[in-house]
């Protein structure tokens, strides 16, 4: 007997035609106890239209990474400022340029910092929430712009960290690969 | 491919009996299966455009539904294991009664008390027409479990409708 004969006969051991009839009787369709359409027609109304493009992936996919190299750089930048107020304390230093650095409180200014991190965060989860894509697109763009900026004012108060080089130089990297412009917004 | 809303409701109205009857054998309860239905119908109409067109619409509609009704099962069984949930199976009768007149209720009352895995095993083989490694396939497990599970549930049947 050949392998094949085996596995016929095998499959007919294997058949129940009594049960098998009674299967093939067995509807195949059934009438729900209500109407479901509306509620269908509900969803899909909500939905976008089949076949439109969504927003572009490129813009969806940097929302983790960018929040934790938005976390990274107000750590680095939070670490940096205290640092550099520690340092105003035992070497006098001419006032920097920016409004934080006229606090009369070290504490206050990386108070200020930490506030205004909190917000940017905030904004990029309220950000992740929007349903726009075109909002979506455009408040990627400032975010990562944002940081930019953000890891440029790293570099410039510690020229020599090599942290704050690698901060600038991985947001200038995802940047690029968003084909974005050089920083347009600032701290 | 692009459908309108109107399309997409004659698709609808053309294949819902067909899903429902799927989900309701899944799950045995008329509620769950009404939520699969409309699941399965979001499903399809953001899936829409990814249907090439190489096989008939029915067809590829039947498999998205069928994937939901699964998902939807597997998911519910997960969590109810958890809650130690009976299924009704009185209740899933008299609708089976209503909703499919001329039905063989004992066959299905028989079907209905397999074990979780046996039960979709025999759904999709003798009722839906899928062969063994289609299933295999589809659940995710190897084609010999996939028949020595129908092999046990056919035991089981012919000693419940004895």
């Amino acid at each position: 007997m050949s392998e094949n004969e085996r596995d016929d006969m095998a499959r007919e051991i294997e058949r129940d035609p009594e049960l098998e009839a009674r299967f093939a009787r067995a509807p195949r369709e059934a009438e729900p106890a209500r109407n479901l359409w509306p509620a269908i027609a509900r969803a899909i109304d909500a939905e976008a239209t089949p076949g439109r493009v969504r927003p572009a992936a490129r813009y969806r996919v940097p929302a983790v990474p960018l929040r934790i190299a938005a976390a990274l750089v107000l750590f680095a930048s939070g670490v940096l400022v205290g640092q550099r107020w520690g340092d105003r304390s035992a070497v006098p230093e001419p006032a920097p340029e920016v409004p934080i650095a006229r606090a009369q409180d070290p504490l206050a200014a990386a108070a200020e910092v930490q506030r205004a991190g909190t917000a940017y965060v905030s904004a990029l989860s309220r950000l992740d929430e929007s349903a726009g894509a075109l909002e979506r697109d455009q408040g990627v763009d400032a975010a990562l712009s944002a940081l930019q900026g953000a890891a440029y004012e790293l570099v410039r108060l510690r020229p020599d960290d090599p942290q704050a080089g690698r901060i600038l130089y991985t947001v200038s990297e995802a940047r690029a690969s968003e084909g974005g412009d050089p920083p347009t917004v600032r701290f | 491919m692009q459908h309108s809303r109107a399309e997409f409701e004659t698709l609808y109205r053309e294949h819902h009996r067909r899903v429902y009857a799927i989900a309701l054998r899944f799950t045995r309860d008329p509620d769950r299966a009404e939520e699969i239905v409309q699941d399965a119908f979001v499903r399809v109409w953001r899936s829409l455009p990814s249907f090439n067109g190489n096989s008939r619409l029915s067809t590829w509609l039947h498999s998205v539904a069928v994937n939901a009704a699964l998902d939807r099962v597997r998911a519910r069984a997960r969590r109810e294991a958890r809650l130690d949930r009976d299924v009704d199976l009185d209740r899933y009768a008299a609708e089976i009664e209503r909703a499919m007149p001329g039905a063989d209720l004992d066959l299905e009352r028989a079907v209905a008390a397999l074990p979780d895995g046996a039960r979709e095993i025999v759904i999709l083989h003798y009722i839906e027409g899928y062969a063994c490694a289609e299933i295999a396939e589809r659940l995710g497990i190897a084609e010999g479990t996939v028949k020595s599970q129908l092999h046990r549930a056919r035991r089981l049947l012919k000693e419940t409708m004895a």
